[in-house]
């Protein structure tokens, strides 16, 4: 039987309170992402387990099936449900009794409105090992090919972006800032609209906020997020019930979305969006959501 | 969290009893879920929660730690689990505006919501021994693309 590894590394950003994870087999002939990287770092326990069946948990995106980052787990449940036929957890990283504490030990498969549903998959009946899990070898996991879907040609523009959000999270995480995640609601109403503006100059190009309609699609987004936060806070505060707060979003993601496609032409929207200026996003169905939720 | 505690080293004594070793607390949780279907029901799941939150008690904070106040923290538990699924519509507007990975800003306003209602029940050591946070903020890791330079 081959032996699988729990490997953990701090995260950049606020380094020293939280560390990734992921899996590899002993020889590190394949290691599985969860999320994240998946190489580099520091192995923190192994024992014997089919590395086979750890491969049909991980899944072929190697995330284990938690959905939503966030919502169902972080890369501590994806890498759990990796190392159950070895038995063990990736107990003790920093930040570890939080993340358990708040979505288990496997990650929480329930989600909402039919969204982020992420049931574990256990594959019981699977045991053996992978081929490339087979050899002895020893040492820590080789730096491993991207698998096909993440070895697609980066669109141009994708690393200066993806350096200048990390930038912004860098400044916004400055000691004595406090972090982007402890932002007061203004502060990370701005701290949105910077993303956007980011977002907004890699897909549009950076010299479309200069004209009115960058102008008014950044007024758009301001607005988008003023009320999103009342909408927000009032269900969090348990103002608001389910229905309404489903319609209150819905209302807003719509009302955006009507006005982006108001202010950009169609190729913009999609580029911008991803979607189709015809078919606007929305979160559900009110009246589902109260049938499915009533104590929300 | 567990930089001053190296994984599987001895724990601090809180009065409570006995605790669960780490290797008899792996067990015991990888065994409560060993064999669970994909998707439990809502009681089947909530009886699940339940369960690993005695663990994690018995485990972190000690087996004669008192029922009533195990009962608060599952109360607690209780309210997070409900305000874990309104992260859905954030993990949605995210992926719609900003192609984030996941709420972040959320997702750490709950988990310091969870320790501070924690803190209510829990004294500082005793919240200590629980979280391992050392002092510093709840933080749960959201940036994990790529491992730090090497020194």
């Amino acid at each position: 039987m081959g032996t699988l590894v729990a490997w953990h590394y701090p995260t950049a950003l606020f380094a020293d309170q939280a560390d990734h994870t992921y899996v590899a087999c002993g020889n590190g002939g394949k290691a599985w992402s969860c999320w994240g990287g998946k190489t580099g770092g520091n192995p923190l326990r192994s024992a014997p387990g089919s590395t086979l069946r750890a491969d049909a948990i991980a899944e072929p995106n190697e995330r284990a099936n938690i959905k939503c980052y966030l919502v169902n787990g972080v890369c501590h449940q994806a890498a759990n449900r990796i190392l159950l036929p070895a038995g063990i957890t990736v107990r003790g990283v920093r930040g570890y009794w939080l993340s358990e504490a708040l979505y288990g030990t496997y990650g929480r498969p329930r989600g909402f409105l039919g969204f982020c549903e992420a049931p574990f998959h256990q594959h019981s009946g699977i045991s053996g090992d992978l081929p490339q899990c087979a050899e002895a070898a020893g040492g820590p996991p080789a730096p491993m090919p991207l698998a096909a879907a993440e070895a697609e040609p980066e669109p141009p523009g994708m690393a200066s972006y993806l350096s200048q959000v990390n930038s912004l999270y860098a400044q916004a995480g400055a000691p004595g800032g406090g972090g982007a995640f402890a932002l007061d609601a203004e502060e990370a109403g701005a701290f949105q609209l910077r993303l956007f503006g980011l977002l907004t100059d890699f897909k549009l190009g950076e010299e479309y906020r200069q004209t009115s309609g960058g102008e008014a699609l950044m007024a758009a987004r301001g607005d988008f997020e003023q009320r999103r936060d009342e909408v927000e806070r009032a269900f969090f505060y348990r103002e608001t019930g389910v229905g309404e707060f489903v319609a209150a979003y819905n209302e807003l993601m719509i009302d955006f979305q009507r006005q982006s496609a108001e202010i950009l032409p169609e190729n913009g929207f999609r580029a911008l969006l991803a979607e189709s200026p015809e078919t606007p996003v929305v979160l559900g169905d009110p009246e589902v959501a109260r049938l499915a939720y009533p104590e929300a | 969290m567990s930089a001053d505690r190296p994984p599987d080293s001895p724990r601090p004594d809180l009065g409570h009893g006995p605790r669960l070793t780490d290797e008899e607390y792996d067990r015991r949780v990888v065994g409560l879920h060993e064999g669970r279907p994909p998707m439990p029901s809502r009681e089947e799941d909530r009886a699940l929660r339940r369960a690993e939150l005695e663990l994690a008690i018995d485990h972190r904070l000690g087996r004669d730690f008192p029922a009533a106040r195990r009962e608060r923290l599952w109360q607690v538990l209780e309210q997070v689990e409900r305000r874990r699924l309104r992260l859905v519509g954030r993990y949605l507007l995210g992926r719609l505006f900003t192609r984030e990975k996941g709420p972040a800003k959320s997702a750490n306003r709950l988990a310091g919501w969870m320790v501070d209602h924690f803190a209510d029940v829990l004294d500082p050591r005793e919240l200590e021994s629980f979280f391992e946070l050392g002092g510093a903020e709840p933080r749960l890791p959201v940036d994990v693309e790529a491992p730090p330079e090497e020194d």
